[in-house]
């Protein structure tokens, strides 16, 4: 059995609690990637969740693991994307289909 | 396109042909796998495009309560309020080959701890009640999410590589092949038209030599036969 982790301020990240996730608040970016680290090391995290504010700062540490096979780094879906302007979460899924494709197809209207 | 630096014989022609077949074999092969995994990958990626909208969505309406149960809240009962978790999942991870990428696989499930939130009613807010079980709600597709992320990551990694191999092969070896192959058997043709002339030549010259010859014994027998007459 794998565990849940999240990295994120209090008032977000705290009502997670109640779903059995490992919470680990941070006030900062500084802990939030000292956070990462530890868990993405940790084989008992399967899923290590974060929230946009930090993941926007720590990309480089996310993208060292978007390689292997685990742990699953996801930008927790805590923004809201806007007309012109995406979330984090959102601005990887389009990276992501740049990449393998070669072209935005999703997100061109 | 330069050619591989080969020598021209029939042994190095012969290998390189079957080179030549074994890059196409695999280029269409490779060809045929990066368009399923292309397929695949969209697929996958359109699926964790909705979702993570309609997460966004929900979950900023879980912030929202939060807040208005926090204001309404001292923080030390909400802090031991949410200290119990509602419910444990249990996740389980397994390997899924998709195309031969290795991708993990999350099976989440929930086992309801009390039939409820674990906090007693009296000091809490009705708006705390319902972030909680809205986000106890998500938790599933927050898994599926995490899941959907690391497959789209993985599958984009590999079709970035097979991309390229696709091209090494289309754009540099097999030309490389073809060229290679049709310089060393215009060289070995071209022996072969040089070994025919020589051979032509030298018959000719002992064409000659015998019509020579001939000619002398044929002077020679006149000779005799005008000096015994």
């Amino acid at each position: 059995m794998k565990k849940i982790g999240i990295i994120g301020d209090r008032a977000t990240v705290s009502g997670f609690i109640a779903l059995g996730y490992t919470v680990f608040e941070a006030e900062n970016t500084a802990d939030a990637k000292e956070a990462l680290l530890r868990l993405a090391e940790d084989e008992e995290y399967a899923i290590i969740f974060i929230v946009d504010r930090y993941a926007r700062e720590l990309e480089e540490e996310i993208n060292k693991y978007s390689g292997r096979k685990a742990p699953a780094i996801t930008v927790l879906p805590d923004a809201l994307s806007r007309e012109g302007e995406l979330s984090f979460g959102m601005m990887r899924i389009k990276r992501n289909v740049e990449r393998a494709v070669g072209a935005d197809i999703l997100f061109r209207d | 396109m330069p050619t591989i630096n080969v020598n021209p014989t029939r042994m190095e022609l012969k290998k390189l042909k079957g080179r030549l077949t074994t890059a196409r074999r695999g280029h269409k092969l490779l060809k045929d796998k990066r368009d399923e995994l292309m397929k695949q990958f969209l697929n996958i990626v359109r699926e964790e495009k909705d979702l993570r909208a309609s997460l966004e969505e929900r979950l900023a309406k879980v912030k929202g309560s939060f807040e208005v149960a926090a204001a309404t809240m001292s923080r030390r009962v909400l802090t031991e309020a949410l200290m119990l978790p509602k419910s444990e999942g249990t996740l389980t991870v397994t390997d899924l080959n998709a195309m031969s990428v290795t991708v993990p696989r999350f099976y989440y499930e929930e086992v309801p701890r009390t039939g409820g939130v674990s906090y007693g009613f009296l000091y809490t807010s009705g708006e705390l009640d319902r972030a909680v079980e809205e986000l106890s709600d998500m938790s599933a597709e927050l898994v599926r999410l995490a899941e959907l992320e690391k497959t789209a990551e993985l599958m984009a990694a590999e079709i970035e590589r097979t991309r390229r191999r696709v091209n090494a092969l289309e754009n540099i070896m097999i030309p490389g092949y073809e060229e290679t192959i049709k310089s060393i058997s215009m060289k070995l043709d071209e022996n072969e038209r040089g070994n025919t002339t020589r051979l032509m030549k030298v018959k000719d010259m002992m064409l000659e030599a015998q019509r020579e010859a001939n000619r002398a014994r044929e002077a020679d027998r006149a000779g005799i036969t005008g000096a015994s007459v």
